[in-house]
């Protein structure tokens, strides 16, 4: 290797740690105002640990507040949502994947992009305009907005999944007589185990980050998800700064580790496809 | 082959229509019949907790139109959206040249540059109002005690720098997204066109520019379509980083119609608004899916 190639490959491995490091940066912040016991409002700059690294505002967050209650109630929700979402996303995936008409599958895809891109921006306050008189129960609500929200990228999901199930066996159940739907429970949900799993994380991921949609519908200011929960620790003036700080960094940490969880259940499906194929 | 799509094999789906049925009922409870009444009353004077209202027809529109600060959030979140997007792609490309390059711990590597997308968009508010905040932010103090200024910029209080703050944040949250669809189209790309074209003697860059490129040009074009939608939609970034900024200076569509909407209760002047950027979105919808469409028969061929 020559001295350009020396310099080429430096500067390849210098680019790449500044470019490791921005992910990290907010996350540092995060976390040295988290340890800094001082960190509140009206104390001037945050200084890189001047004092000695307290655990205190963390162990408030985790043990004595509501932490854990905020993320029960997203993940409530996660699943429940998840689960309507992959009713009526499954049959929509076949029907996509296998059906002859690409016109019509094409439009089922925008359609359901519509309601991704549209639903968390403008229509949420019509749907609770719409929906109070008739289904006074407000979570029922939230659950049908958050199974619409989800349904798009459950129906991307699910019909990569049906393609890979070999053709020959669904002509196969077809011949021997099984109906769409015995094909559907049958033969292909047993295969799409995995795929299913990766869409419940994914429906849990997506309650877990939202913050406009259960803002608007919620029944009760105590009904807190982790996003309106991580609010209540900023309160007009009063910033509990390093609290603040110290809940957005166990949220982030948490939302990671169910980020990670979608990540390889999604690659062992995939795995697992390319074994039995 | 078991990617086959189309046409489908006879005897499959016979029936197929009832299978749409749940996605359809769905779709009508939360979107068809919402949006629909919402139309109605952005054609109405009507305020929430009264009874009265009166037929304004496009009245409501008109203000959208005639009215400065609502022209002028649109505008700024088209331009921020703009800004963030062409950032992000920047970014991206970056890394993608990167992509091709021998970095130990690759692998992991990769990984890590995902972090960002994980972390709700609350979150990611907070954490660069932890950076970006007049009092107690980390940049005031470096540019302090690094002599760069000599006194803290509040960075969210003018329209330049506070473009800037909530611009990074944007696109600190989004790049990922960037990168997901394009490790994603990585995955099929033949490496032997590649090695072909080094070995003739063509320069990495030549190699990425005529043959990388062209190939990931339908991601990229996805990515920058569902991401300037996504950043065109932008709420909880924006309202937590400020409220819009003093006088509404950072306000979008999105944060605007929430304030005529639920602060002051104008619904139909709020919904008019989300309706004007409707045919808008609808229209960037139709070219993502145009393109992915084109993509997975790419993928197929």
């Amino acid at each position: 290797m020559g001295a350009i190639g020396v310099v080429q490959r430096l500067a390849t491995h210098v680019v790449c740690v500044i470019l490791s490091s921005v992910p990290f940066i907010p996350l540092l912040v995060a976390a040295n105002s988290a340890l800094v016991p001082t960190a509140k409002l009206y104390a001037g700059a945050t200084v890189f640990v001047s004092t000695p690294p307290t655990l205190a505002h963390l162990r408030n967050v985790v043990c004595e507040g509501n932490i854990l209650l905020w993320m029960r109630n997203s993940l409530g929700l996660g699943l429940a949502s998840g689960a309507l979402s992959i009713v009526a996303a499954l049959p929509a995936a076949y029907f996509t994947a296998r059906s002859a008409s690409r016109s019509l599958a094409f439009h089922i895809r925008v359609t359901s992009l519509f309601s991704y891109v549209l639903l968390p921006i403008f229509l949420a306050i019509g749907v609770m305009i719409t929906l109070t008189n008739p289904i006074p129960v407000l979570l029922v609500q939230i659950l049908l907005v958050y199974a619409c929200l989800q349904m798009p990228i459950h129906i991307w999901f699910l019909e990569y999944a049906v393609l890979r199930v070999p053709v020959q066996q669904l002509e196969a159940a077809s011949l021997e007589g099984a109906h769409d739907c015995q094909i559907l429970i049958y033969v292909l949900l047993p295969q799409l185990r995995w795929p299913l799993a990766a869409c419940i994380l994914t429906g849990l991921w997506l309650a877990w980050c939202d913050y406009s949609i259960i803002c608007l519908l919620r029944h009760s200011n105590d009904f807190h998800t982790v996003t309106t929960g991580l609010m209540t620790l900023r309160v007009g003036d009063v910033y509990r700064w390093g609290e603040l700080m110290a809940a957005s960094l166990v949220l982030t940490i948490a939302s990671f580790a169910l980020f990670s969880c979608v990540a390889l259940v999604a690659k062992h499906a995939e795995e697992e496809e390319d074994v039995c194929s | 082959m078991q990617l086959r799509r189309r046409p489908s094999p006879s005897g499959i789906l016979k029936s197929t229509y009832y299978l749409l049925v749940p996605f359809v009922l769905l779709f009508l409870v939360t979107l068809v019949v919402p949006t629909v009444h919402m139309f109605i009353i952005s054609l109405t004077s009507r305020t929430t907790g009264s009874n009265q209202s009166s037929f304004q027809f496009i009245k409501n529109y008109v203000a959208v139109f005639s009215t400065r600060d609502i022209l002028r959030a649109l505008v700024t979140g088209v331009l921020l959206a703009l800004c963030t997007t062409t950032a992000k792609s920047i970014l991206t490309i970056t890394i993608t040249v990167l992509i091709g390059a021998e970095v130990a711990g690759k692998k992991y590597w990769h990984y890590l540059l995902l972090l960002p997308l994980s972390a709700p968009p609350s979150v990611v508010g907070l954490l660069w109002l932890g950076i970006f905040d007049d009092l107690t932010g980390v940049a005031n103090a470096l540019l302090l005690e690094s002599g760069v200024i000599q006194q803290p910029v509040g960075w969210l209080s003018h329209a330049s720098t506070g473009f800037c703050a909530i611009g990074s944040a944007m696109v600190w949250r989004g790049y990922p997204l960037f990168l997901v669809l394009i490790f994603f189209s990585l995955r099929r790309f033949p490496a032997q066109l590649y090695e072909a074209a080094c070995l003739d003697g063509a320069s990495p860059i030549m190699a990425w520019r005529h043959i990388l490129l062209p190939y990931l040009l339908p991601a990229i074009s996805v990515a920058w379509l569902l991401s300037f939608l996504l950043d065109l939609a932008e709420f909880d970034i924006i309202y937590i980083l400020g409220c819009g900024g003093p006088g509404g200076i950072f306000m979008n569509a999105l944060m605007k119609a929430y304030e005529i909407g639920i602060v002051s209760n104008r619904m139909p002047l709020a919904l008019a608004i989300g309706f004007t950027v409707v045919p808008f979105a609808l229209f960037v919808i139709f070219m993502v899916a145009g393109i992915f469409s084109r993509w997975s028969s790419q993928w197929e061929r």
